[in-house]
């Protein structure tokens, strides 16, 4: 308990982004239980009605009330950024750990493909490549997973590059130990902290880049309710209903900001020696 | 002979390290620097030789650093100044150079903006003058073409003559007092000693006093006047060069001569001083801090710290043998 | 300098001839007949669609077709436009002004914003200053970019009618004006990545040797931080600037649909919607290459900043 109270003192912002963040998923798993409305029924009577004790966050334009959508919203809007991490984690991990422990060619023609990818916008390659493998949530998944693979097996390999030198490789080598049992069972465990690090950071930025995809119209179809896509139909009411975009924006900076507190701090938790400059 | 420019008294040095603890660098030092007279400061890496040069500049970061005592320079207590009063003293009365030529040059600034920022900075001259000037003092400290070596950058320098740039830095405003910290210990040995013969000359030209760093008997032995034996953040023994060689008292100094290699000395003769020094977060108190480490030591060394006993010429030794000593020699 | 300008363009050579493959494959990648795709309907005649694909050459094979392309793209021609009836280089000569315009704006706003954070970052480091100003930027970066346009525009434009809601002005003068809100969402997205990195080399040059020496030199700390320090953050902090241009070129096709410029971002989301192949292959050649010049652009103000890195 002790050490509980003293990890909130040193990393207060991390403590309570996670915090934030469970009651995030709290409140969109109970979605069914919580939303006082059914996302999806529309009330043409009271269309963009502004917040008030009936509509916690108003209602959009087709009468819905926003804040049961933004609850439903959610599952999508976390679900999809895991999912994406999930891929990227899935292909990135084992790419990393055997261009970091094998080295030579392979190693490098990976990690020059690395970079040519993440020399450009993430955001630009995923809208050409969604746009022509047709739009759509599974698509824009995929594709975004794909491309996160760069980010996630560089990171895997630098730790492997350090690993490798590690006097307990040596004796794995000793041992007979074969590569795959060496690299998996020994080596990827010494990995997982910076491999968490990235993995939050990750759901952060790829939530930022799917809720751009479902605002172009690429990512989310109605009449499914996402974060991203209620800020494109809040766009169109921008004026006269600005609780829609303001609460769904908000949502989205608000989890992104958890995302991103949390790494800062789980990177300064889990490796100490390495303190952030 | 040679009147005293910088006086240290009972100076001690404590760090804050990381874990809130205190590292006590510098226990309890004195000495005075002589106007055309080098001092020699030796001992061990990590013996607080270097904290104790840099507390003169006070180079260290204070929000970690807490001193005591006083260094008294031109009636002034140095460790009681200003940062603007330090920065007039700085590279202007007292300059220092450093071990590392490469790294202690900004790699990005031409040499001669750097040897002419120090000029401006004190001298309040014009660009040009300081250009003039900075021009003679490469050419002083031995930097054939210097206006064309004025535009480059210290990469296209070799070490040694990233040596003479530094020194040249800390030469420009003709400083009363030199500190160098260990400025030979990365070069070359035949390069060593083309800088040691220009720091010598540098010095009596200009009547400063050196304050020198090194753990190299030899460098000491070149160059110096009189040396101060430094152990585990406290002056040990203290003497003139030649009593130092010739009749060392503190058992550790016997044991830095014995580790020397001499001419004509079979290899396997040269001794080593068993151990490790003490950690710098012990209170050394109630002790001789060479005791763990002393074959002489007795029940007393651990348990009493010597107090400093000061001989008729000048000579000065912190050990509880001291009177057998002296009858042995 | 310029044998080293030349080594790094020609460099760029074999990339250019990867990427037009890459990206004309890519748009080749597309499911379905291109051709029935392009006029949007599966009702259409055969003879119409046969006559579409001997105007785009659909009916050669696909290196043909390449061939065919990338001989118009030597000769500065990108093909023409099927849905807006029009070249392609010219749609782009006309939208890309405004979009540059932005471009620079946000790149000014980002810079601006980043040096003073960073340098004070490092400078207080670790103290509460120091953890605010990387609160606010990490805020800064949670945000996404059309949000962040959205809530300008309502704060500005909306409540307080200080400036235009959305669209261009007529001239580059009144453009300022209207770019002002769009550039600053799109430029506050680099302040956090530039104002840390900024921070970390600063504080790294800060415990260097070399300014120890300045401060033995007695030069002030004015000097040391905005000379000696700053000096030597430059080329982390251009590097990463290099990185932040090129996503903000992505960054363009959101902040311009979110306020209805006609730049080169809503072309080439025009483009993705109506699948204009032409379009959306034409820009994102364009897009390529600017990205590439920006990297030999930060690769040459670095060399010249530290001539050591044009020996390597």
């Amino acid at each position: 308990m002790k050490t509980f109270f003293r990890t909130i003192k040193k990393y207060p912002l991390a403590v309570v982004s996670a915090i934030i963040l469970c009651i995030i998923i709290v409140l969109t798993v109970l979605a069914l239980v919580l939303a006082p409305y059914d996302p999806t029924a529309t009330d043409i009577l009271n269309t963009t009605k502004a917040p008030d004790s009936m509509h916690w966050l108003g209602t959009d334009m087709q009468g819905r009330d926003v804040f049961s959508r933004i609850l439903y919203g959610g599952r999508t809007a976390l679900l999809a950024p895991l999912a994406v991490v999930a891929i990227a984690l899935v292909i990135g991990i084992p790419l990393g750990l055997f261009a970091g422990y094998s080295g030579g060619k392979f190693d490098n023609i990976l990690m020059r493909i690395c970079d040519v990818i993440l020399a450009f916008p993430s955001m630009l390659i995923a809208l050409l490549t969604v746009a022509f493998l047709g739009r759509g949530l599974q698509n824009a998944i995929a594709v975004l997973g794909l491309f996160y693979i760069p980010m996630i097996a560089r990171m895997v390999r630098a730790q492997v590059i350090v690993q490798r030198e590690q006097n307990y490789v040596e004796a794995c080598h000793a041992m007979g130990y074969s590569t795959l049992r060496t690299v998996f069972i020994h080596i990827l465990p010494n990995c997982v902290s910076a491999v968490i690090v990235q993995a939050t950071l990750c759901l952060g930025y790829a939530m930022l880049d799917l809720a751009a995809l479902s605002y172009l119209g690429l990512g989310v179809q109605p009449p499914m309710s996402d974060w991203g896509y209620m800020l494109s139909e809040g766009k169109q009411v921008l004026t006269f209903a600005p609780w829609l975009p303001l609460s769904a924006g908000a949502a989205i900076m608000i989890t992104v900001a958890c995302f991103n507190f949390l790494g800062d701090g789980l990177d300064d938790y889990l490796d100490p020696r390495r303190k952030r400059v | 002979m040679g009147e005293n420019i910088l006086d240290i008294n009972h100076l001690s040095v404590t760090f804050q390290n990381e874990g809130g603890k205190a590292i006590h660098a510098v226990r309890d030092v004195n000495f005075a620097l002589k106007r055309g007279k080098v001092f020699g400061l030796v001992g061990e890496s990590g013996c607080g030789k270097s904290v104790t040069v840099k507390t003169i500049l006070q180079l260290h970061d204070k929000k970690i650093t807490s001193y005591d005592g006083e260094i008294t320079y031109d009636d002034q207590n140095i460790l009681n100044m200003s940062e603007k009063e330090l920065s007039k003293l700085r590279g202007n009365h007292i300059s220092m150079i450093f071990q590392d030529s490469m790294t202690s040059l900004n790699p990005l600034i031409k040499i001669g903006d750097q040897i002419t920022e120090v000029i401006i900075r004190h001298q309040k001259l014009s660009k040009a003058e300081a250009k003039k000037r900075a021009i003679q003092i490469m050419a002083d400290v031995g930097i054939t073409s210097p206006e064309m070596r004025f535009k480059q950058y210290p990469h296209e320098f070799s070490g040694g003559m990233q040596q003479r740039i530094m020194i040249a830095i800390a030469l420009a405003c003709e400083p009363t007092i030199l500190l160098a910290d260990e400025p030979t210990t990365a070069l070359d040995v035949t390069i060593q000693a083309q800088i040691l013969k220009l720091l010598r000359n540098i010095k009596d030209k200009n009547n400063m006093a050196l304050l020198m760093i090194t753990h190299d008997l030899g460098v000491v032995a070149n160059i110096c006047d009189e040396v101060a034996v430094m152990y585990a953040g406290t002056i040990v023994e203290y003497a003139d060069v030649k009593t130092l060689f010739q009749k060392p008292l503190h058992p550790y100094t016997q044991g830095l001569l014995k580790a020397m290699p001499q001419p004509g000395m079979n290899k396997s003769r040269l001794e080593v001083i068993e151990g490790q020094p003490p950690k710098l977060v012990k209170s050394l108190a109630n002790q001789c801090p060479f005791a763990a480490r002393c074959k002489y030591a007795m029940e007393k060394c651990f348990t009493m710290k010597p107090q400093e006993v000061v001989m008729g010429d000048g000579h000065r030794v912190s050990c509880h043998r001291v009177n057998v000593l002296k009858e042995e020699v | 300098m310029l044998r080293y300008a030349i080594k790094r363009i020609l460099a760029l050579i074999p990339i250019l001839i990867v990427v037009s493959f890459l990206i004309f494959f890519m748009v080749r990648l597309a499911p379905g007949d291109p051709a029935v795709n392009m006029v949007g309907g599966a009702n259409t005649s055969e003879e119409i669609l046969s006559n579409i694909r001997a105007k785009y050459h659909l009916d050669k094979s696909i290196p043909e077709q390449y061939t065919i392309w990338i001989s118009g793209v030597l000769k500065g021609d990108l093909g023409t436009s099927y849905k807006m009836n029009s070249s392609v280089v010219k749609l782009i000569g006309e939208r890309i002004p405004i979009t540059i315009q932005l471009l620079t704006m946000s790149v000014f706003w980002g810079v601006l914003f980043s040096i003073p954070i960073g340098v004070m970052s490092a400078v207080k480091k670790n103290t509460i200053v120091d953890k605010l100003l990387s609160v606010v930027t990490s805020l800064s970066i949670s945000s996404p970019v059309f949000f962040t346009g959205m809530v300008l525009m309502l704060i500005f434009a909306v409540n307080l009618h200080l400036l235009p809601t959305y669209g261009t002005g007529e001239n580059i003068l009144e453009n300022f004006r209207y770019m002002l809100l769009p550039s600053l969402a799109l430029g506050v997205n680099m302040v956090a990545m530039n104002a840390r990195t900024l921070r970390s080399s600063m504080i790294q040059a800060m415990e260097s040797n070399y300014v120890q020496t300045a401060i033995a030199k007695g030069v002030s700390r004015r000097s040391i931080i905005l000379k000696h320090a700053l000096k030597n953050s430059w080329i982390p902090f251009i590097t990463i600037s290099g990185v932040q241009v090129a996503s903000l070129l992505g960054g363009t096709s959101i902040i311009e649909t979110t306020f209805s410029i006609n730049g080169i971002g809503s072309l080439l989301i025009n483009g993705v919607n109506t699948t204009d192949y032409s379009v959306v292959q034409g820009l994102a050649l364009v897009i390529v290459i600017a990205i590439l010049l920006i990297n030999l652009l930060v690769d040459i103000i670095c060399g010249l900043i530290d001539t050591r890195i044009q020996l390597k």
